[in-house]
């Protein structure tokens, strides 16, 4: 005659009892205890002995010695499981040992239980009470196990740290992946955030921050996420979120479920992505005004041509007068290419590469003398004086472009009024700086208009129909080169202009002027 | 009501243009030419204390040098109480709607117009 278990009677007598045989699998348990610990399979894996002190299960021989022995048992899911207080017998007739308590609830226990139906399946019920229940209950629970296998599989493969915490931020779940040493993650069960970082002998901030993180998700009842940065400032900067969702039943708070992820990648081309937007905006508004400066300085001599053509179109107009206006046609031509040169001028400087060559400012000067020769009809005197005898190296097409620019403007503005109109240039060269001091005794500029001399399309004289791009087109240059450029002017005396040029010559060509 | 036209603007083309169509178009009405909005300025100041009777029609352009049309239109507007039968419209070639916005702010101005001048500006 088989032994034959009274389960129904035993669940009566002691609601918090479990079965389990030599291997120390659980071949039944009581209803309540499925509610506490519906997935125990293994007894010393769901449970410690904590009283007596000091005991560590490992095989039923080592659990038989507790047998009529009180003892007090803790779930590894945390101090919200109640112990059980009770103790072991042993039933000789199938080498079983039932263990049977009664809770003894601690503060906040209970709380964590309810996300698991603690409802059995009908026909579980009913199949227990067959002859075979071991047998059925066995491969039940190696179901059960394969099942859990999978889980643990996929939550220690799963690319995050999780981590899921009671309402008493105590960690109840960590997977694999947050914690690789087992037996860290076991001792941190039932422990919380400011444990681990006294653990990891680290500053408790980040645990608070963390422990700020569930409040929030608990106040707003929505994830949450806490930003955190590893080695700030060095090249191996990390960034993760840490992020929380709190579970909820009701207005019950049942658990936190917290996962982490690196961000770093993300993090950082965001950042990216926001400085260009930025950069693109500001781009984006001078673009805007560029443009409609430039459409204004091109539309002014094309108005002025169709107003001529109309002219002649319109009247009876003698000879001269029709050559005349013709003539005007010409200027305003020529006015209007002078400004679609100079802009093209100014969009080589700011694409072009600086090109470093060995040159000779005296020889660009003289060679700017040449040319301005054209309109420097009323003799304007140029000079040139040079100290310093040393290699220089620079951009050339740049620097041409500068000084001619300059000395057409000496020129162009001298001061008719004056007996000896004069164009000095001093050069000072060094191996660090090219100095160039352009003076001359022109009509000079109001104060009031020196600070907008260099602004694009701005002309503070009306004497020649100039494109308002001369002196902006040499503060850009100057720019592109690293360069300084200044100006001291008065009214009625003349104007001295000072740029100072660094001297490439032996620098690293990567860090010069890019 | 005999008429003035008065024409502000830097470029001398525009000024030709302008002074030969009015010669044309209105060879009844006076006509006067500034290159510098500063020395209209101070013709139409002498104007307040002497002429009257007179409906007179202020052509500005706006993008000059020393005193822009802008700075023109402040001085103006200080100006305005005493002269009666003035007008002012805009002439310039530029496009961009903020500087029609920006002159809208002066109630005396009258018109803005694109350049070259033409008779049905008046």
């Amino acid at each position: 005659m088989s032994y034959r278990f009274d389960f129904d009677l035993l669940e009566q007598i002691s609601p918090f009892s479990f079965i389990l045989d030599e291997s120390l699998a659980v071949v039944h348990q009581g209803k309540m205890m499925d509610r506490l610990n519906p997935e125990m399979l293994i007894f010393p894996d769901a449970f410690l002995i904590e009283e007596p002190a000091g005991i560590v299960l490992t095989d039923f021989p080592s659990l038989l010695a507790f047998v009529g022995r009180p003892c007090i048992i803790r779930s590894r899911k945390g101090p919200v499981w109640p112990k059980l207080a009770g103790n072991f017998t042993f039933s000789t007739k199938n080498n079983f040992l039932v263990f049977s308590g009664s809770p003894k609830f601690t503060e906040g226990a209970m709380s964590g239980i309810a996300p698991y139906s603690s409802e059995r399946p009908a026909s579980a019920d009913e199949e227990e009470k067959s002859d075979d229940v071991s047998d059925l209950k066995k491969e039940e629970n190696q179901q059960i196990r394969t099942q859990q296998k999978f889980y643990d599989m996929i939550l220690d493969n799963i690319p995050a740290d999780v981590a899921v915490f009671n309402p008493n931020f105590e960690f109840q779940y960590i997977n694999a992946r947050a914690i690789r040493n087992p037996e860290l993650r076991n001792w941190l069960i039932g422990r919380n955030e400011l444990d681990y970082w006294r653990y990891k002998g680290q500053p408790l901030d980040k645990g608070y921050k963390r422990i700020e993180g569930f409040q929030n998700a608990i106040k707003d009842k929505e994830r949450t996420i806490v930003e955190e940065v590893l080695f700030p400032g060095t090249p191996e900067e990390k960034t993760f979120w840490r992020i929380t969702h709190p579970y909820f039943e009701g207005e019950q708070l049942v658990c936190l479920l917290t996962y982490g992820v690196e961000v770093t990648d993300l993090k950082k081309s965001n950042d990216e992505l926001l400085r260009k937007n930025n950069e693109l905006v500001k781009i984006n508004a001078e673009l805007d005004t560029f443009v409609y400066s430039v459409s204004h300085n091109l539309r002014s001599p094309l108005t002025s041509i169709r107003g001529l053509a109309n002219l002649i179109l319109s009247y009876d107009l003698s000879k001269s007068e029709q050559i005349n206006y013709v003539q005007e046609i010409q200027h305003s031509i020529d006015r209007l290419d002078r400004t679609i040169m100079d802009i093209i001028d100014y969009s080589k400087n700011a694409r072009l590469d600086v090109i470093q060559v060995t040159l000779d400012p005296e020889e660009i000067v003289r060679n700017a003398f040449q040319d301005v020769k054209y309109y420097n009809k009323t003799n304007v005197i140029c000079t040139l004086s040079k100290k310093g005898e040393v290699a220089f190296v620079s951009d050339l097409k740049r620097i041409n472009s500068l000084v001619t620019n300059l000395v057409s403007n000496s020129i162009k503005y001298h001061d008719p009024e004056k007996p000896d109109p004069f164009l000095d240039i001093a050069i000072d060269l060094t191996d660090e700086s090219c100095k160039l001091v352009f003076t001359d005794n022109g009509i000079g500029i109001p104060k009031v208009k020196q600070e907008r001399v260099f602004d694009m399309f701005y002309r503070a004289s009306n004497r020649f129909q100039g494109t308002g791009l001369g002196l902006f087109m040499a503060k850009e240059i100057v720019k592109k080169l690293h360069g300084q450029i200044s100006l001291d002017s008065e009214e009625g005396k003349g104007t001295t202009i000072t740029v100072i040029l660094p001297n490439l010559h032996g620098k690293d060509p990567k860090t010069a002027g890019s | 009501m005999k008429r003035k036209f008065i024409f502000i603007d830097d470029d001398p083309i525009c000024n030709m243009i302008s002074m030969q169509i009015t010669r044309n178009e209105f060879p009844e009405a006076d006509m006067s030419i500034f290159e510098s909005a500063r020395l209209a300025l101070a013709h139409l100041e002498e104007m307040n204390e002497g002429e009257g009777g007179m409906k007179t029609l202020i052509f500005l352009d706006l993008n000059m040098p020393e005193m822009n049309g802008f700075e023109f239109l402040e001085e103006f507007s200080k100006r305005m109480d005493s002269l009666t039968d003035v007008e002012v419209r805009v002439l310039t070639s530029s496009i961009d709607d903020r500087d029609r916005i920006r002159v809208s702010n002066y109630a005396f101005v009258s018109g803005f117009h694109s350049k070259p001048f033409d008779p049905s500006y008046t």
